[in-house]
């Protein structure tokens, strides 16, 4: 569901699939950033009370190391993660992130909102494991200068992904890494036919956050 | 709606360019061929070059004609991993179904843009001295012509000795009224000579240049011309290193190199040889022109990438920088087609002079 900067070019018929890709897209996406909220309302009150406040909130710095086509080198993350206790073993979380990615002649920042289920082995431990889903757009840009003109294009997409992470967290530390796996890949991943399905699987990604 | 992608531009700052190395950019086709000072393009010489070009009269047995090879259908090459000429039948793929049929010993280079073969980032050098084949064993379009001719797996095949074919091949283009009269009309008193054979077919060979193609108009100045897939295309190109080889109007520095191409591909079947130096291969109309090396062993770009991919980072050719990703991605098949979507002369005679069939049987 890549937004166009403009009109697409060769291989642009891409565009119905995409489009027809979108809207589903975006309403599972909102249905998990809304999902906490709705399964943690408190039991006295209807659909419609205020929200019940997230019992964990944490803020984290770290990387992320994509696997995109030309990217080699981690760039910066931030994230926020909210969570609501729905069990003594579980979570429900909801997190957003933003990073950036360098490379000599291209430059992308990326931004995810994600929704999932953290779950704890030990009441209250240390270890926790994350399944959830994300939504993730970016906006890149990419130069180059070449004898006879400057190159440049923008990009804008967007990606459905599947992501798990693991962390340890002591003292209101914690330090987790994970993995986004692309489940509905922008458009320009979605035509390919080589030896791998999807050139651009996914993201690893490391952080260390600190409970507010 | 122009406001909200001005705010997204602030967000994503200034476009941060790379310069690469002088030796590694890229660059439209100009648009004036190089022709040689002794045989200037005229329409006479291209309308006979073209009826030459298609006639199977220039073969031994009268069976193969350069188009057998070098066929519009598949931009002007064969669609075969190495070529099939004498004892095949039809266009394409199912002239390799005589498996008795000899084999030429690398793939067929397509001949479209062949006009502007040596011009580098240095400049283009005389077309007398055009650098011709895989291994750029003869100099000019008008040398080359002779090569299929004699060679007894193209077009000769066994009737004939090669010392032969030439002066064989001009008797029967003098004997046929017609030619007579095209060739007068192009040469004057010239007529009928391996010189005006070749000079001919060297003509109608310089107009086959596609026109711009994405990637000419956006160097041009058009900005709409290319798309975001096959800009970041050309980015990954360049900063992956391919471009220190591939580089020029042509993508090609027209030096040799021997790369560890495979010498068969999956299957038992040996293709054409598998090392020596080789030419860094043209990658305009390169989306049009499978299969790939100069033996054909790769079957489509996404093999080349692999091949890349994983070629030992101890080759000392490689040295450096060049790692395309695994399969080469959406943006680097984008960017490949943004060479590759010029149009281009797709006539198929209806005739040819001899009467026999145009392009063989
Ligand atoms: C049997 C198939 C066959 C026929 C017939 C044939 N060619 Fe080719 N052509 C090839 C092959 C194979 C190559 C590459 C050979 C090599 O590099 O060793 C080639 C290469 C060329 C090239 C060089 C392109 C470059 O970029 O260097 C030109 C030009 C060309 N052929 C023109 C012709 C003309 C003109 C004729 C007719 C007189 C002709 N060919 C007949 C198969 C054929
Ligand atoms: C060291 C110089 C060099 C570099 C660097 C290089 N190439 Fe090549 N390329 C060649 C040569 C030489 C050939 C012909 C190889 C052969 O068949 O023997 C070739 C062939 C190809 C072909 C097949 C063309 C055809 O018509 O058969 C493609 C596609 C290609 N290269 C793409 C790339 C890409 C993509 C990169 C960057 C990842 C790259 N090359 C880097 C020298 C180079």
């Amino acid at each position: 569901m890549t937004i166009f900067a403009k009109a697409p070019g060769p291989g642009g018929n891409a565009l119905s699939v995409k489009s027809n890709v979108g809207p589903p897209l975006l309403a599972i996406g909102c249905v998990l950033v809304a999902s906490p909220v709705a399964e943690a309302t408190p039991e006295e009150g209807s659909r419609f009370t205020v929200l019940r406040a997230p019992d964990t909130i944490t803020v984290g710095l770290g990387a992320a190391l994509p696997m995109f086509v030309i990217y080699e080198f981690p760039g910066p993350l931030a994230n926020v993660t909210l969570g609501w206790d729905i069990h003594a073993h579980a979570q429900v979380v909801a997190s957003a992130g933003a990073g950036a990615l360098h490379l000599d002649g291209s430059r992308r920042y990326h931004g995810k909102l994600g929704a999932g289920v953290r779950g704890f082995p030990w009441r209250r431990g240390p270890l926790w494991g994350q399944l959830g889903f994300g939504l993730n757009g970016y906006v890149e840009r990419t130069g180059i200068v070449l004898p006879e003109r400057r190159v440049s294009a923008t990009d804008l997409g967007a990606q459905l992904t599947a992501d798990a992470a693991v962390g340890v967290a002591v003292c209101g530390w914690e330090v987790a890494v994970g993995f986004d796996f692309i489940l509905v890949p922008t458009r320009y991943y979605t035509s390919y036919t080589g030896d791998e399905s999807l050139p651009n699987r996914g993201m690893a990604v490391a952080w260390i956050g600190r409970q507010l | 709606m122009k406001s909200a992608w001005l705010s997204i531009v602030l967000v994503a700052g200034c476009v941060d360019y790379m310069t690469p190395d002088p030796r590694d950019t890229l660059a439209s086709l100009p648009s004036d061929v190089p022709t040689p000072a002794d045989n200037p393009t005229t329409p006479e010489k291209v309308a006979l070059g073209r009826a030459l070009f298609w006639d199977p009269i220039l073969s031994g047995d009268r069976d193969v004609a350069c188009a057998t090879c070098h066929h519009p259908d598949f931009a002007y090459g064969d669609g075969l991993a190495v070529s099939v000429g004498v004892g095949g039948r039809g266009i394409g793929p199912v002239r390799a179904t005589n498996l008795d049929a000899p084999r030429t010993p690398r793939n067929a280079q397509t001949v479209l843009v062949t006009a502007f073969n040596g011009l580098t980032l240095d400049g283009a050098v005389p077309a007398e001295e055009a650098p011709m084949f895989w291994n750029h064993r003869v100099a000019s379009l008008e040398q080359q012509v002779f090569g299929p001719i004699k060679s007894d797996a193209e077009m000769r095949g066994t009737s004939i000795p090669e010392e032969q074919i030439v002066d064989v091949i001009v008797a029967r283009l003098a004997g046929i009224p017609e030619y007579a009269v095209l060739f007068e009309a192009a040469f004057g008193a010239e007529g009928v000579t391996p010189s005006t054979l070749a000079k001919a077919i060297a003509a109608f060979e310089r107009t086959l240049v596609p026109t711009d193609t994405s990637f000419d108009r956006y160097m041009k100045g058009d900005d709409d011309a290319m798309s975001t897939s096959a800009i970041r295309g050309m980015h990954g190109f360049i900063f992956q290193g391919c471009a220190r080889c591939h580089n020029g109007p042509m993508l090609s520095d027209f030096k040799l190199y021997e790369l560890p191409i495979p010498a068969t591909h999956g299957g038992p079947e040996v293709l054409g040889e598998a090392t020596g130096k080789f030419r860094t291969a043209s990658l305009r109309m390169i989306s049009r022109t499978a299969p790939y090396g100069h033996n054909g062993v790769f079957e489509n770009l996404s093999e080349v990438a692999d091949f890349y991919h994983n070629i030992p980072v101890t080759t000392p050719l490689l040295e450096g920088d060049v790692e395309p990703p695994l399969g080469g991605g959406d943006d680097l098949l984008a960017f490949f087609e943004a060479l590759s979507d010029g149009a281009f002369d797709r006539t198929i005679p209806d005739r040819v002079p001899s009467g026999l069939s145009p392009g063989g049987p």
